[in-house]
């Protein structure tokens, strides 16, 4: 059963066009990284994944079902992390804990102590006085310990140190490692999530412009530059699908889309390099000049 | 369900210290008299202590329901903390309904709380003397608490909606507010229609609740759907919009405005149906008159399947034409005519009807005269700029139609200060231009009258440039006060019963003239000034119809009638001939004629008649209302009819 299937989604606010006809599968076992910039769509896509939004056409099934109609019961397997940490805030970990337990049929409390403790989290401190990175741990302990079958992580590093958003990622690394755990994760710290990531989601404007195995993607994307000879870059860049062209004086930059090593013969001078995922997003989502 | 009680258990929990709060008031309800030189002289540790409490358990309560009205769904929405639940499996129900539950509990638990101290110090929670009510709990049933709770659920599920909308800031707030005043403009409208109609009685807690009417059944079935259509939009605003504000403010919009207005519009539709009441819908009269010399009626009763409405209507026997007229709502003029005759004046040729009707929806709103042409066909009601502040105690209309007089706040409206002595001083024009007041110390007016008072009478002659009322006689007093009075058709003489007499005095001095019979006698006018008195034969089943000289002095004719348990004069078709109606138990009324010259009892037939109190008045024609509808006795043929269809009665045209 397919974890998530997105079906033509599409929400509109009043005239704007926040999701226009999304549709994607992320495969079960599989994390699947939903980037975008601010305002491209993702919260709404969230919310819909969630059940929490009526989405304007289309529709969202999670584990097979239509989340709209049947979110309360789909949603005892599936683990939730939310951009914004909106647990009461005069309730501690431990009443969080105990309140949850109440709603699923599977709930590890042990587990849950564990990883506060491994987090260095207060369990009796009241949640409204936890630091933003502490809230945003708690809420990761009580989404895993439904032992869920899909985990739904909205920007769950946003505003966290460093340290925190690595503990983030290994907590994440190790559950994943352990259940096999479906994940569906919107996140701007790409490097982090670069590392755990199987497949890719880029939304631009409410658009869905990439849908990809992480690395096929990260096969077919390349840096190539020509140092000296602008004309002779806008000639052979044509069969590589470039997405993004910079160009500074005789210096042409290009990220191309389908790179393959029979276009470009070594002799003929270009630079070219790998891209991380960040580059690649920038280059998709309007990071540089595109030239004809 | 699991759901349900862990929201409700969580929400509780999360504002448990609102449970030390109320324990604080109640602590200070019940120690606070305790202190020297807390408690005023005149009112006992008791009474203060529950007085107290009940003060505060109600400022409280009030106050927690439009708190928790405003923050706990609204203000989880405002503030995205609502997710928090819909990220769970969670119904979304059981958020709602595990709110409102918990908000419930904190109120009543709190309301508790409070009271607890101070009942357990042995407080009194005795309303007596505040709102004329007994002991809160065991007052009409625990109906106050009642309407409380409602009134706190009514206020937490408003102000929840409220609280989304404003919360919202969305452009939906302007179709609200269009909403709002399209609901309140129709419910205000609908609601003003019955209480001119006389539908809606004034809101006196709990007396309504020991005889509500169709208005107050009314009413709160429009308060019932008010509450049910705000509890089920803020449930569908939940279940339906669920973390986004601006489509939970729209669900919420549409469920509310949907729902209010259906049933604001069946609301009116219902009112509608009450009000599109007929003659033939009445179940029997409250009071009776005919225009002399026409055959238009003026009655009033209650109307079948609308309890506690009395339509009143003018209806036109030969044309079947039906006025429907708001007279029957004067209650002191109701008060005066115990027999019921209908607040409306009859010129003397019958070719006008006057009549007072409310303008307002209260008992001190002005009053209105009102005017018809009865000989005129199609004609319509027409207000008069006569209107008078207070309804008037007291209302005569001139024998040519065009002139009335009224008693108003004590004042002649013509022009003298005139300080009333009685609660329904009476109006009577003594001729063209002389108006008589009577003064009758009736015993419907004062109920522990015993002895009784004398009755004043005063004239006024309305051509004088001063007028100035002149007292002309007075009643001797009668035992318990008087009980009912009717005038001679030429004014000179009345008839006055008591619980003991029926006597004839002069009608300008009061001079007594004779006693008639007992106290259980029942007088009325011949056309041609006799007297006919109809009273039970003591110790015997039978009447005896007296026939006395106008003046009553001399021995009466008498016409005895055996085997009746009632016997009542009913008309007097023509001079020298009566038309009685004679009832026994358990058989039908039957109809006899009088011939008073050759001295001749005729039995005419048998009459299917409800109950009625007939006019005392024998030239006044009678309508009788039967199970078959408004029955017309017809006196120059001795038949009747049924003129009105009433529930269970054939189609039949009302006769031209």
């Amino acid at each position: 059963m397919t974890p998530i299937a997105l079906e033509g989604l599409t929400v509109r606010y009043g005239q704007r066009l926040a999701l226009d006809q999304v549709s994607l599968t992320v495969p079960e076992g599989s994390v699947y990284a939903l980037l975008g910039r601010n305002g491209a769509g993702k919260s709404s896509l969230v919310r819909c994944l969630l059940g929490e939004q009526k989405p304007s056409a289309g529709r969202a099934l999670l584990l097979g079902r239509d989340v709209w109609r049947e979110r309360a019961a789909i949603l005892s397997e599936v683990g939730v992390v939310p951009e914004e940490p909106d647990a009461p805030p005069a309730m501690t970990a431990r009443q969080l804990s105990r309140f949850c337990s109440r709603l699923y049929p599977r709930w590890d409390a042990a587990g849950v102590a564990a990883r506060l403790q491994r987090f260095g989290v207060p369990a009796e401190t009241p949640f409204g006085k936890l630091s933003k990175g502490q809230k945003g741990q708690v809420l990761m302990a009580l989404a895993l310990a439904a032992a869920p079958r899909l985990l739904v992580l909205d920007d769950p590093t946003l505003g966290l140190d460093a340290v925190a958003r690595k503990a983030v990622f290994e907590e994440l690394i190790g559950d994943l490692a352990d259940r096999g755990t479906t994940v569906f994760i919107t996140t701007h710290d790409l490097a982090g999530v670069e590392r755990i990531a199987d497949r890719v989601g880029i939304l631009r404007e409410g658009r869905l412009v990439l849908d990809e195995e992480m690395e096929a993607l990260k096969a077919r994307f390349r840096r190539v530059s020509f140092p000296r000879s602008r004309e002779a870059a806008v000639g052979r860049l044509a069969p590589l699908a470039p997405v993004a062209v910079a160009s500074r004086g005789w210096e042409v930059d290009a990220v191309v889309s389908r790179y393959a090593e029979e276009h470009l013969p070594a002799e003929d001078g270009p630079e070219v390099s790998a891209l991380t995922l960040e580059e690649i997003f920038i280059a998709l989502t309007g990071g540089m000049e595109v030239i004809e | 369900m699991r759901g349900f009680v862990a929201v409700l258990r969580r929400e509780v929990f999360e504002r448990r210290l609102l449970g030390l709060l109320a324990l604080a008031l109640g602590l200070i309800a019940a120690l606070l008299p305790l202190v020297p030189g807390i408690r005023p002289g005149g009112v006992t540790l008791a009474d203060l202590q529950g007085g107290l409490a009940l003060g505060m358990a109600l400022l409280l309560t009030a106050i927690l329901a439009v708190f928790l009205g405003s923050s706990m769904i609204a203000g989880d929405l405002a503030e995205r903390r609502l997710g928090f639940y819909f990220s769970r499996p969670l119904p979304g129900w059981a958020i709602w309904a595990g709110k409102m539950a918990a908000a419930l509990v904190l109120i009543f638990g709190g309301a508790i709380l409070v009271l607890a101290p101070a009942v357990l110090v042995g407080g009194n929670l005795n309303l007596e003397g505040i709102w004329g009510v007994g002991n809160v709990i065991s007052v009409t049933g625990g109906s106050l608490i009642a309407a409380w709770a409602t009134f706190l659920l009514l206020v937490l599920t408003a102000v929840h909606a409220v609280s989304v909308i404003v919360r919202a800031r969305s452009p939906w707030a302007l179709l609200d507010l269009a909403a709002l005043a399209v609901v309140a403009g129709l419910v205000w409208g609908t609601l003003r229609r019955m209480k001119l109609e006389g539908i809606l009685p004034r809101l006196t807690f709990p007396a309504w609740m020991d005889r509500p009417g169709i208005g107050a059944w009314m009413e709160l079935g429009l308060l019932a759907a008010i509450l049910l259509a705000l509890v089920l939009a803020g449930a569908l605003q939940v279940v339906r919009g669920r973390t986004d504000l601006r489509r939970a403010h729209r669900v919420l919009s549409q469920g509310l405005w949907g729902m209010l207005l259906a049933a604001v519009l069946l609301f009116v539709g219902f009112t509608a149906w009450v009000l599109a009441v007929g003659p033939g819908d009445l179940l029997g009269f409250s009071g009776v008159a005919a225009a002399p010399g026409s055959r238009w009626l003026a009655f009033d009763g209650p109307a079948a399947r609308r309890p506690g409405y009395n339509p009143s209507f003018l209806y036109d026997l030969d044309s079947g034409r039906v006025v429907h007229a708001r007279f029957g709502l004067l209650p002191s003029f109701k008060a005066f005519d115990r027999i019921g005759t209908p607040t409306v004046g009859f010129s003397a040729d019958g070719r006008r009807a006057v009549w007072l009707e409310y303008d307002g929806v209260t008992f001190d709103s002005p009053v209105t005269a009102f005017r018809m042409d009865l000989d005129r066909p199609g004609s319509q009601p027409v207000r008069t700029p006569i209107s008078f502040r207070y309804a008037p105690s007291g209302f005569a209309l001139s024998p040519d139609g065009r002139r009335i007089v009224s008693l108003d706040d004590g004042r002649l409206v013509a022009a003298a200060r005139y300080e009333s002595t009685s609660v329904s001083p009476r109006l009577v024009f003594a001729g063209p231009d002389r108006l008589r007041i009577y003064e009758i110390q009736s015993a419907d007016a004062n109920p522990f009258l015993r002895v009784g008072a004398p009755s004043t009478i005063f004239e006024l002659d309305l051509t004088a440039s001063a007028p100035h009322p002149l007292k002309t006689g007075e009643i001797p007093p009668m035992a318990g006060g008087i009980r009912d009075w009717s005038l001679s058709p030429a004014g000179d003489r009345l008839l006055a019963r008591s619980v003991d007499a029926l006597g004839l005095c002069d009608a300008r001095t009061g001079m007594p003239l004779a006693v008639l019979g007992s106290g259980h006698a029942r007088g009325t006018f011949l056309r041609d000034g006799r007297i006919a008195v109809m009273e039970a034969v003591r110790g015997r089943y039978e009447h005896e119809l007296r026939i006395f000289p106008p003046d009553g002095h001399s021995e009466p004719r008498r016409f005895p009638f055996a085997n009746v348990l009632g016997a009542t004069v009913a008309d007097q078709p023509a001079p020298g001939v009566l038309r009685v109606v004679t009832s026994r138990p358990g058989a039908p009324r039957e109809l006899w004629q009088v011939d008073l010259e050759p001295g001749t009892i005729r039995r005419m037939g048998t009459l299917r008649l409800a109950s009625l109190d007939l006019p005392q008045v024998a030239r006044s024609r009678v309508d009788l209302k039967d199970v078959d509808g408004v029955v017309w006795y017809e006196p120059w043929s001795s038949r009747t009819r049924v003129v009105l269809k009433g529930p269970a009665a054939p189609a039949v045209a009302p006769p031209r």
